[in-house]
């Protein structure tokens, strides 16, 4: 049973005493207790279910690398699936739940699965799941989604915010025990930028646990005076509960700072996402110790050495009263010592080498705990908890030479140093054989974009776990990174140490050495994807021989730790099975995040109104004011429609078309792009950008113009107004002002840099209205000031002007069809003059249309659309646009490649209009069936529509679509086949439906 | 760059949008005029013109220039952006069209496609580091220098004009957006505390 | 998350803040070119396993394009320069030789 044997646990504050919840039960810690402790504290071991045999899980780790103790904490807003209770400060008032079981956590039908084992070994389902065909969409697939995942999904937005921040700093060190201390010290006293993190709450990492005394003082008061020191600089920055997550190109580095969720208090940012650049990134991040592989390793109450003896100092939690240890190092000695000076029991310390251990067995006999060499546990007694284990020869086939009843276990395979930052940017590693340790290879370091080292390792990180060593190689780190970036020069003594001589690791990978089949099935490596040897051993025999295969055949490694207990015993196993030296079958892949990160802290605060950079025009309060129904074009919000109150969008659109071509409409064009081209070879310029002439464009005029991209598609469209001798006005697709005039720059500074042209986006200069329809002329005399009769004013011509007082320059142009003059005045003055024109035009009735009316009106007319008639594969050929372009120019983008053979190819499907024969409206992107089938037996296509709508003004169906020879097919009726497979005719037509001859416009 | 250029310029026409909630004083300005000159920096002849006509130095590379009702900054190798009060925008702006008639340039009003906002207190350099990947520490963001970048997802110029406190323009469409995000960033209770 | 020296600004710009741009030094076929000149102008690339020559737009800072001699597999950059240039500068291509003696990429080396 697991209990609080004392509450002076270094870590926790025994008169502050907190409640929390978990599985709807109130229990009591203290300030300080992880969830985890708490909850051994009182009495809990079992604390959740393995994820494919749903078994029994507990406490195995005291930190980061938790697989097993895996809770939905909080509740509503605040809720996360899938938090690990060792990493958790308890708060007043948390609440939490275990996962992955039902009905309960004690009693789980999903345990069935363990039941099922024999079936069920890695890479089943890529056997089970592919017969019979049938049982997949209605057996197979439900059951998969309802036992996918761990915690549950939340279902309430997310109540935190977060944020981002940028730092720049000379070297980051990562991790605040001791080599991390030191190692910051050292450099912050030359004078450099230095950032040292560390990920839990506290500092002075494992040597608080582990050591005695630093500099004759004990290991807290080092701590303590190097904290002071490190605060006093201001050229240092200090932080606890922040993890070095990922090492990226260029020294950049990112740090996950959590700020409240060890708080009741949830205000204030949860999260903050550091984006570093960083000359260099020291990783003092330790070393994770490695479980033990015997059979029953996955049970309750088996937990690593080093995290036993965390429980008891830190928090004064014993993960049971009678506790067997089970090593193949010198290390895990200290837990055994730790407990039975605490008065709790150590039945044994079974060491599986042959000669055992130093200093540290020979204190343990002294103190009168049995040890046993050459010995190890062939398998743990026991389901929901430990009870005892069976003990057997190291060497042997697992043969019981003894029972021994114990309620934990604490297990030592050795120590793999922390290596993932170092290998995110490329760092390799090298086997050592001696410590049994993926070391970092420092003659190959993650290099930056100087091709310099950027990475270093220090202490257990670096697979040193000497501290008298460590804290040498730190301090000469210290000082050499102070000399390279340019700090003072300043000397700084080593601290002392007391050196401690232990035995070798001796590697133990199968335990015993000959462990026969029944043992290996219930070895487990992964413990949260329930990964065996006989796994591994599976895999190697169906031909997955790469660590990588074997990876994701067996999953091991793939679960929320990925891989931290399991990566390297797994991989060991694999060697084996292979008879290949660990060293070439090598460790998969490293990727960040070390650890997870929340999605909150990778959007920071891009959420709700700051989610999107939304566009505005200068008019958009009217708008808004006026209910209209919004579009988004890019990040630009236009109005689709302005429907009246129980007004449905379809009816606002066609009461907007029927006015605006009865008597005068306004729409707000501010969105459309404006690029002014200047110099004295803008003319030149802009002839090759587009396909028609420009140069030859007079002033005061305006021509529609296409661009091509050098492979001859088209990528945009829009009128081109001469200003000047040198200056012209370009006008861009809404959204495409950008596009173009980084299309132009593109050109102008890396083609034709010789060319004397200036672009200038001037889209938000202005705010841009189109007044439009037979009364258009009238309403604009109404605000007066200036002749615009048709003789003053010709169709495609411009003109600056003052309306009703306003600064204006209007351009007689028209999307519709009808009479229509686009305004553009200062945005600042956009809204008053908008209002202007609808006061000026009340006497006729004016309306304001959006989007769709517009879109619905051009296609009446059989104006194309950029995005609609063109899809990135269509060149004005296609659209009957040969008129524009220009046969003179021997050069402009595009022109060689409309020169290509299938570019010329009469076969192209080519622009019509089509009106079906009962007058509906032609699904969006129907295709057009012919007759026949081809070789594939499907259908052959002849068409497809590329813009459909409702015509108010013709009260039918009118569509435009690109068919196959479709301009000689004028008067046949063509087949377009619903999703549905219902056909619809639909004959085709010349796609100018109204207006023919243009006089409307003209006028 | 001179404290007295900046409070004659901006300080009459700012309105303060945050509150109580926030560590920093946010403003938007509203009587900014702006004209971008477009024009080779390479041309020391037209240069000087520039400089006897509108009466102010011009900016080396990232630099900010001032005079008691103007600013001059350097936007690109061959484009500064000239700021004044909205009322001058006409005349200042034919006085450059004037000077820089027979030389290959542009000269525009663009004081309606900008908004400008500024920010004041102790933080203002974190507060951008939130939003900026730049490095706005003391030795690296220097009074006087325009830095041109995003603050999270729109493009942005950026100055310091004193130790505390900045100026910031960014594009009209996107007022409320920045406007929105800048509150945001200085939220009592998010402090970064680094510098 | 790379991070450049502009040639214009002279600012490190953080990979956010510029666009990329392809291959530079890309010889331009027009009109009177044979198609095996224009296909290979439009499609093929060199896409080297080593030292490249890229373009790049400044394109939240001064909105100026520059070229960048990058290491396509250590992310090694070997100096920045103005587009306006038929081939890169020689300080640039020595230092790479400096840097890995036997390179070559297109007729630069």
């Amino acid at each position: 049973m697991s209990r609080r044997f004392s509450n002076k646990g270094r870590l926790i504050k025994a008169d502050k005493p907190i409640k929390f919840h978990f599985n709807g039960v109130q229990f009591t810690g203290y300030q300080g207790d992880t969830l985890a402790s708490a909850l051994l504290a009182n009495g809990k071991l079992l604390l959740g279910r393995s994820f494919k045999y749903h078994r029994p899980r507990g406490v195995v780790s005291s930190g980061p690398e938790e697989p097993n103790f895996l809770v939905n904490l909080g509740k509503d807003h605040f809720f996360e699936p899938n938090q690990r209770g060792t990493m958790t400060n308890i708060f007043e008032g948390l609440s939490a739940t275990s996962q992955n079981h039902f009905p309960s956590l004690e009693f789980d039908f999903g345990e069935i699965n363990s039941w099922l084992a024999r079936f069920l070994p890695a890479g089943f389902y890529y056997k089970m799941f592919i017969h019979p065909r049938p049982f997949w969409k209605y057996i197979y697939e439900p059951l998969i989604r309802m036992s996918a995942g761990l915690g549950q999904a939340p279902k309430a937005k997310d109540g935190s915010t977060y944020e981002h921040f940028h730092a720049f700093y000379d070297v980051v060190v990562v991790g605040g025990g001791i080599a991390g201390l030191q190692t910051a010290l050292v450099a912050g006293r030359s004078g450099i930028k230095v950032l040292l993190i560390e990920q839990h709450a506290s500092w002075g990492g494992r040597a608080q646990i582990d050591e005695d005394e630093i500099d004759d003082a004990p290991v807290n008061s080092w701590v303590n005076k190097v904290l002071e020191e490190l605060a006093a600089m201001p050229n240092v920055s200090l932080r606890t509960r922040m993890t070095g997550v990922g090492v990226y190109d260029h020294g950049y580095f990112l740090g996950y700072e959590q700020l409240n969720d060890h708080k009741a208090n949830k205000d204030g940012p949860r999260h903050r996402l550091w984006k570093i650049r960083s000359k260099l990134i020291v990783c003092c991040t330790g070393a994770i110790e490695r479980p033990v592989s015997f059979a029953g390793n996955d049970i309750p109450g088996v937990v690593l050495a080093s995290a036993v003896r965390d429980y008891a100092i830190n928090f004064g939690v014993s993960i049971g009263q009678k506790t067997v240890v089970i090593t193949n190092n010198d290390d895990a000695y200290k837990t055994a010592i730790f407990l039975k000076e605490s008065g709790l029991e150590v039945p044994v310390i079974l060491d599986a080498r042959e000669h055992g251990g130093g200093e540290a067995a020979a204190r343990a006999r002294a103190i009168g705990i049995r040890v046993e060499n050459g010995k190890v546990i062939s398998r743990v007694i026991g389901r929901k908890r430990v009870r005892g284990v069976n003990v057997c020869l190291s060497s042997g086939e697992g043969e019981t030479t003894e029972r021994i009843g114990c309620d934990a276990v604490a297990m030592s395979g050795g120590w793999s140093p922390v290596v993932h930052l170092w290998s995110h940017c490329g760092g390799k590693l090298e086997w050592n054989d001696e410590s049994s340790m993926f070391c970092p290879d420092k003659s190959r370091p993650p290099t930056n974009e100087n091709g310099e080292s950027f990475v270093e390792t220090v202490g257990a990180a670096s697979g040193n776990t000497q501290l008298n060593e460590i804290v040498e190689e730190a301090t000469e780190l210290g000082l050499s990174i102070g000399r390279k970036f340019g700090g003072k020069q300043i000397r700084s003594n080593v601290p002392k140490v007391k050196q401690h001589v232990e035995n070798p690791v001796e590697p133990l990978w199968f335990t015993p050495r000959r462990a026969k089949r029944k043992l290996r099935n219930k070895t487990f490596l992964d413990f949260q994807n329930d990964v065996k040897i006989s796994d591994v051993e599976l895999a190697a025999r169906e031909g997955f021989e790469s660590v990588e295969h074997l990876k994701r055949y067996t999953t091991l490694g793939m679960a929320t730790d990925q891989g931290k207990l399991s990566n390297i015993n797994g991989l060991a196993v694999l060697a084996n099975a292979l008879a290949t030296p660990i060293s070439k079958v090598g460790t998969t892949t490293f990727r960040p995040p070390y650890t997870p990160v929340s999605m909150g802290s990778i959007a920071g605060s891009a959420r709700d109104s700051v989610f999107q950079p939304v566009r505005m025009s200068p008019i958009h309060s009217w708008h808004v004011e006026h209910d209209a129904v919004f579009e988004p074009v890019g990040f630009w919000r236009r109005p689709y429609c302005f429907a009246n109150k129980g007004e449905a969008t379809e009816q606002a659109v066609n009461r907007e078309i029927l006015q605006t071509r009865s008597s005068v409409g306004i729409l707000d064009a501010s969105t459309l792009g404006k690029l002014i081209v200047s110099g004295p070879d803008a003319g030149n310029f802009l002839d090759l950008v587009y396909t028609n002439m420009m140069s030859n464009l007079t002033i005061g005029k305006c021509r529609y113009g296409l661009m091509c991209s050098e492979n001859g598609f088209l990528i945009d469209d829009g009128v081109v107004a001469r200003i000047g001798e040198n200056t012209f006005l370009c006008h861009t697709t809404t959204g495409g002002a950008e596009r173009i005039h980084s299309h132009m720059e593109e050109w102008l500074q890396t083609e034709w840099w010789d060319l004397q042209v200036f672009v200038q986006n001037i889209t938000e200069q202005y705010a841009q209205i189109a007044v439009v329809g037979p009364n258009s002329r009238k309403l604009l005399n109404k605000l007066g000031g200036t002749d615009i009769s048709k003789e003053a004013l010709g169709f495609m011509e411009w003109t600056d002007a003052l309306l009703g007082g306003f600064q204006t320059r209007i351009f007689r142009i028209s999307f519709s069809g009808e009479l229509s003059f686009e305004i553009s005045v200062d945005a600042s003055v956009g809204l008053d003059f908008w209002n202007a024109l609808l006061d000026a035009g009340s006497d006729y009735g004016v309306m304001p249309y959006g989007t769709e009316a517009l879109h619905v009106m051009r296609a009446e007319k059989g104006f194309i659309m950029i995005g609609d008639e063109t899809d990135g594969t269509i060149i004005p050929q296609d659209l009957n646009l040969n008129w524009a372009i220009s046969k003179k120019k021997n050069d402009f983008i595009g022109k060689r490649a409309h020169e290509r053979i299938f570019m010329r190819n009469p076969d192209r499907w080519k622009l019509v209009g089509l009106e079906t024969l009962d007058g509906s409206v032609l699904p969006d992107g129907s295709y057009a069936v012919g007759a026949g089938r081809n070789r594939n037996g499907q259908k052959h296509t002849i068409g497809r529509v590329t813009s459909t709508y409702f015509s108010p003004t013709l009260n039918r169906g009118i569509a435009m679509g690109l068919v196959q020879n479709g301009p000689d097919r004028v008067g046949e009726v063509i087949k377009f086949e619903k999703i549905s497979g219902e056909i619809v005719e639909a004959t085709i037509v010349d796609p100018v439906f109204y207006d023919k001859s243009g006089s409307k416009q003209n006028v | 760059m001179t404290k007295v250029a900046v409070s004659k310029m901006f300080n009459h026409s700012k309105i303060q949008i945050s509150d109580e909630t926030n560590y920093l004083k946010v403003f938007q300005h509203t009587d900014v005029g702006m004209i971008t000159l477009r024009l080779d920096l390479e041309n020391q002849v037209l240069k000087r013109k520039l400089r006897h006509a509108l009466g102010i130095s011009m900016p080396s590379v990232r630099q900010i220039q001032a005079t008691t009702d103007a600013l001059l900054a350097w936007m690109s190798p061959d484009e500064l952006l000239y700021f004044c009060t909205k009322s001058e925008v006409v005349n200042r702006l034919n006085l450059v069209k004037e000077t820089m008639t027979s030389y290959h340039s542009l000269s525009l009003d663009v004081s309606d496609a900008r908004v400008v906002f500024s920010l004041e207190g102790g933080k203002v350099r974190e507060v951008i580091a939130k939003l900026a990947p730049i490095d706005t520490a003391i030795n690296s963001l220097e009074l006087g220098e325009i830095r041109r970048t995003r603050l999270s997802q729109v493009a942005a110029a950026i100055w310091l004009t004193e130790e505390n406190r900045a100026t910031i323009i960014c594009f009209r469409s996107v007022e409320k957006y920045l406007r929105d995000l800048l509150l945001i960033s200085c939220k009592k209770g998010s402090e970064v505390g680094v510098w | 998350m790379l991070i450049f020296e502009c040639p214009y600004c002279g600012v490190l710009a953080d990979e956010t803040d510029l666009a990329a741009g392809g291959e530079a030094h890309l010889k331009r076929f027009g009109p009177g070119s044979t198609d095996d000149e224009f296909e290979a102008y439009l499609f093929n690339r060199e896409n080297p396993k080593g030292v490249h020559f890229e373009r790049w737009r400044h394109i939240n800072g001064c909105g100026k394009w520059f070229n960048a001699a990058r290491c396509t597999i250590t992310m090694e950059v070997f100096g920045t320069y103005p587009a306006q240039t038929l081939e890169p500068p020689t300080e640039i291509t020595n230092n790479i030789s400096i840097k890995r003696p036997v390179w070559k990429w297109k007729e630069f080396s």
